[in-house]
């Protein structure tokens, strides 16, 4: 294939979307469906919609009940947590390589282009969020930050797993008992905001608070 | 030109999934996905993107530049430390950084939407996009031309796109009934 010039036809034509999702394309024909993507919505949302079915149809995850909370950072292999040792050791490692790597480059990079990784993480526990259930909903409410834009509100396990995140402009979100059938009532889950700027920086976060959970529909 | 918000919210998954499937980290795609936005929109106020229509490019080569410096150094550490990994476990599909990217509310949605669908169409995404078989073995299982499976894969999309839509429309009157009780 040749990897430059992608059009939506051509995407169709081969296939392109199942096989980004898939891993089977080459670095080149990746990169050159990834800018096409940017651009067109109708190849954007066949990814989107590809990828919730892969999550959709993957096995549930092992209850990570009993381990400690991530309180910062989210998304990193949690499924991995259950495997013996010596399997996810490696990836741990790279995990963590990769990181400091990571880490180096924004300091490095920082050097002339802020903000730092203080600046992106932002403070924490400025803001005093408040856990509360009205009728089958489950709340949380914050006191609004004066810089803020908007803010970012996760509900997450314990391991980090986010079970829902949302951006809004209030100070306030629910979420309805009933859509989140796949919680038990006795997983212990945790709220997290984060304040926003413009810029979509991090300029205040919460702890992690506890949700407070209407009881499942039997 | 689009302001910040609509900005934010057209481009921050795309550069989340961009920025995972290369560095294979979900949290370091998140913290791409802050910068890639402050160095546009502050390129946008300054005036430096003045064609609407090359915002879509000009974001894309800025998370691309944003993503080479973790990528070069970082990159081949962990396809090494992979590469070292159980090779018992090779053939199991394992979650990657892709896979954390989708929230559990996200699978649940897509789920109880699967269900509404027909098993032919269920099993056709399925096949496409958990068991991820090539679309040529697949027609071939299924007795279909390259050209029919293309056709059905589109019309079966369609249709996850529809229910899925139907149901955030019911759920969100459903959510604003709890809250006024």
């Amino acid at each position: 294939m040749e990897p430059t010039r992608i059009t939506h036809e051509r995407v169709e034509q081969e296939d392109l979307d199942t096989r980004y999702l898939a891993g089977t394309l080459s670095d080149e024909e990746a990169d050159a469906f990834e800018e096409h993507y940017f651009s067109c919505d109708r190849c954007w949302s066949a990814v989107q919609l590809g990828l919730g079915v892969r999550g959709a149809e993957a096995p549930e995850k092992a209850d990570a009940r009993g381990a400690a909370p991530r309180v910062h950072r989210t998304g990193a292999a949690p499924s991995t947590m259950a495997r013996p040792r010596r399997q996810w050791m490696p990836i741990a490692l790279a995990a963590a390589v990769a990181m400091m790597a990571f880490g180096l480059w924004q300091w490095n990079d920082n050097q002339r282009m802020r903000p730092t990784d203080d600046a992106l993480r932002g403070p924490t526990d400025s803001i005093r969020a408040v856990a509360s259930v009205r009728g089958r909903a489950l709340v949380l409410s914050w006191p609004a930050t004066a810089t803020a834009d908007r803010y970012g509100v996760r509900l997450q396990k314990r391991d980090g797993t986010i079970i829902v995140e949302r951006f809004t402009a209030d100070t306030l979100v629910a979420l309805s008992r009933d859509s989140l059938p796949a919680i038990s009532d006795s997983e212990p889950v945790y709220w997290e905001v984060r304040a926003l700027d413009a810029l979509r920086r991090t300029i205040a976060r919460s702890r992690l608070v506890p949700a407070r959970m209407p009881p499942a529909r039997r | 030109m689009p302001n910040e918000s609509e900005l934010a919210a057209r481009f921050w998954d795309r550069i989340r999934v961009f920025a995972a499937r290369r560095l294979q980290d979900a949290a370091i795609a998140e913290d791409v996905a802050q910068e890639t936005l402050r160095r546009v929109i502050e390129a946008v106020r300054a005036g430096r993107v003045e064609n609407p229509d090359a915002i879509a490019g000009f974001i894309f080569q800025t998370a691309k530049h944003i993503c080479m410096h973790a990528h070069r150094s970082a990159g081949r550490e962990v396809r090494a430390m992979q590469r070292l990994d159980d090779p018992d476990e090779s053939e199991e599909r394992r979650p990657t950084a892709l896979d954390h990217l989708i929230t559990e509310e996200r699978r649940a949605e897509v789920r109880s939407a699967l269900e509404v669908l027909s098993p032919e169409d269920r099993e056709l995404l399925r096949a496409l996009y958990y068991e991820q078989l090539e679309t040529a073995a697949l027609a071939t299982r299924l007795g279909l031309t390259a050209g029919a499976l293309r056709v059905r894969k589109h019309r079966a999309l369609q249709r996850l796109a529809d229910v899925l839509e139907q149901n955030r429309a019911g759920e969100t009157l459903s959510s604003n009934r709890e809250l006024k009780r």
